[in-house]
């Protein structure tokens, strides 16, 4: 039983300097839960999959559960308990108790801070960019009231005071788990005991979140391309195309690859919808290595 | 916590039992569950098991049930808020403490509701609290909380309206049912004399908890009936809701499992020695059909478990094995994407003929397991112990 391991990282998390003694390669996650206590980010499925764990890195919605610490070193991270200013509900957060929208509200952490880097990113987003970008799961199924709060945030919608509870077919599939079947959504085509979400394109026994095109045995964060083995954190795998909607994730994926991937060129950064969704339905050929991304592009770092 | 008396039942001798009501006694002489409350209860305001008022007109209710987000913690307190006539901007929720006094009561009345006659209900009632307490049971699940504790709620708020209508007639000279509850404040009209809630507490609680309140007319309701904002969200949307995966204790360990994925497998071998040399591991466990690691965080454990390549075994203790097993593995294409077949766990006995069969269908494939390692993959490296085609 060796002594720790770790190591002093400073990470700026909701806006104070935080010193953690940790192995560099522990996530976020676990370091926000257990070593700085800050528990309104959930734990879910711990490979990136659900959302529950996500946060604000730099003012984008990442999944902390694949994320190491090191990555952020320096960044500005934001938790569900940084949201609040002076004890004030942000607007999102004002909406989801206007709108009455968590059931059991496990989900609702990340599911508030995915919608929240959405709407800093698109103040009035439509349906679609909605799909795309929040493919947070919620087991309870209250897709229905996070759309509609959305919306409420977005447009000022008054609260009705009563739930219509109006079927929301779009997002129907989004709660099906098929029984060791493929669930596609979002045009996705998967083929294997894959649950998929939002337009991604397996090939092979995966989970993957978000934008991902997989080829092959993957899980996928929702920002990655794989044709690949796998692609997570701490094992990816990426041939040399590694997609990344921040440097964050592109970064992670260059260090944990050897360096092939992620190279400025190959890898694609920017975080417009309709790049992503492009991505997304490239099939399983190799990775859209010279996708454009609408939105203010960066490129990504070697890790 | 003070020492808990059953008001209404001082001196009567003998009780319930353990169980349900044996008896006309029994029926005769069990208390009002309700009107179990601490000694102290008068000093706290203590109007019922349930219902608490303090001197800043707060109307306090315990729910005895979790909050899963069905909005039944909410409910309850609406339930006794209405009969109470409480003003729901002053009523506030509190979980009850894992205690005896709070044990279920009220199971029966998610089937009988109050179509009991009253000296038989209450009795039920109360012989299902002494089982409950019995069993130290104070549990939430199958929609009993509303549908069971609700008529006890209803019984709640409106004994203590009784008790808060009694206390102010005392004090206004006048008779009860020349005053009228409303907003958390009782009234007598004629001589204009009004006082809140929180005034009239302390006075109350010393008063004995009627057993058979009267309730309210569904068609008087201003709280049920209507949407309320739920207890329970607003700290589901700032981070600060516990869960039982935030609790923790100081010096809290945490434990990582690998587990044989069907029932009857067990472990073989572990060697314990990768996780042994990892930071943060205390100890490698071995049990029978799974091996755990403990260290001080969740993550170490399972980073821990993860180096570890534990063998475990699926159908040594299935019937019949040998020959299903074999053929099972035989039929499995090689290589490393197809997870081990796992078999049905138990075959459907063989009935009779002339009985109607039934069987119970079997998804082999309804294991779902990460297939990366770094997935945080819980079975892994388990093994098919049958001989595979050579």
């Amino acid at each position: 039983m060796r002594q720790e391991d770790g190591v002093a990282i400073t990470l700026n998390v909701n806006g104070q300097a935080r010193t953690v003694d940790v192995e560099p390669d522990t996530p976020l996650l676990w370091v926000l839960r257990d070593t700085l206590g800050l528990t309104g980010t959930k734990f879910g499925c711990g490979i990136a999959a659900c959302g529950a764990c996500t946060v604000h890195v730099d003012g984008r919605a990442v999944r902390t559960c694949t994320v190491p610490v090191s990555a952020v070193e320096g960044m500005a991270v934001t938790t569900i308990e940084g949201l609040a200013a002076d004890g004030r509900l942000n607007a999102v957060q004002q909406a989801w108790v206007d709108h009455q929208v968590p059931q059991c509200g496990y989900c609702q952490s990340g599911m508030i801070m995915a919608v929240s880097a959405l709407l800093a990113q698109r103040p009035d987003p439509s349906d679609e960019h909605i799909d795309a970008a929040v493919t947070n799961i919620c087991r309870c199924g209250t897709f229905v009231r996070v759309r509609r709060a959305i919306h409420a945030v977005a447009g000022g919608g008054a609260f009705t005071g009563s739930d219509a509870g109006a079927a929301d077919n779009t997002l129907a599939s989004r709660e099906a788990v098929t029984n060791g079947e493929a669930l596609a959504n979002g045009g996705a085509v998967a083929d294997g005991g894959a649950v998929a979400d939002g337009g991604a394109v397996i090939n092979g026994e995966a989970v993957a979140s978000g934008v991902a095109v997989a080829n092959g045995k993957a899980v996928a964060n929702s920002v990655a391309v794989a044709n690949a083995d796998a692609v997570t954190c701490g094992e990816a795998a990426a041939q040399g195309h590694a997609v990344a909607r921040d440097d964050i994730a592109a970064r992670h994926a260059a260090g944990v690859s050897g360096g092939e991937a992620a190279a400025p060129g190959h890898a694609v950064a920017g975080d417009d919808i309709a790049a992503r969704q492009a991505a997304g339905v490239s099939g399983d050929g190799p990775a859209p290595r010279d996708a454009v991304a609408g939105g203010p592009g960066k490129e990504a770092r070697h890790g | 916590m003070g020492k808990w008396t059953r008001r209404a039942f001082i001196g009567t001798g003998t009780l319930v039992g353990g169980g349900f009501v044996m008896g006309i006694a029994g029926v005769v002489i069990a208390p009002g569950r309700h009107g179990i409350v601490s000694a102290d209860a008068a000093d706290k305001g203590e109007l019922t098991t349930w219902i608490t008022v303090t001197p800043d007109d707060l109307v306090t209710i315990l729910i005895p049930h979790c909050e899963m987000g069905q909005g039944s913690q909410t409910g309850l307190a609406m339930m006794a808020a209405e009969e109470m006539e409480a003003d729901w901007d002053r009523v506030r929720i509190r979980e009850a403490p894992a205690l005896d006094a709070y044990a279920n009561a009220y199971m029966l009345r998610a089937f009988t509701g109050d179509s009991m006659p009253a000296p038989v209900g209450r009795a039920v009632d109360y012989g299902a609290y002494r089982l409950a307490r019995w069993f130290g049971t104070q549990a939430t699940g199958g929609s009993m909380a509303v549908r069971g504790t609700g008529y006890g709620m209803k019984l709640a708020g409106a004994a203590a309206r009784e008790m808060l209508l009694a206390a102010a007639a005392d004090r206004f000279g006048v008779a009860v049912d020349e005053c009228r509850a409303e907003r958390s404040r009782v009234t007598h009209p004629w001589s204009r004399q009004s006082a809140s809630f929180g005034d009239l507490a302390r006075a109350a609680a010393a008063m004995p908890a009627p057993d058979n309140p009267p309730l309210k007319d569904p068609d008087a309701y201003t709280i049920r009936r209507t949407a309320k904002p739920r207890f329970d969200i607003p700290p589901k949307v700032d981070g600060s809701a516990t869960y039982g995966i935030d609790f923790t204790l100081p010096g809290m360990l945490h434990a990582a499992v690998d587990i044989a994925p069907v029932q009857g497998g067990r472990l073989v071998s572990v060697d314990p020695a990768p996780a042994q040399a990892m930071p943060g591991v205390r100890r490698v466990v071995e049990l029978d059909e799974a091996v755990a690691v403990v260290a001080d965080s969740y993550w170490r454990a399972r980073q821990a478990l993860a180096a570890l390549s534990p063998i475990l075994y699926h159908f040594e203790f299935l019937p019949e094995s040998d020959s299903k097993s074999t053929s099972l593995c035989a039929s499995l294409p090689a290589g490393p994407s197809r997870p081990p077949a796992i078999p049905p766990a138990t075959r459907p006995p063989a009935v009779p003929s002339d009985r109607p069969r039934r069987y119970n269908r079997w998804r082999t494939r309804s294991i779902s397991r990460p297939r990366t390692r770094s997935a945080g993959s819980t079975t892994r490296a388990s093994r098919c112990a049958a001989p595979t085609a050579s």
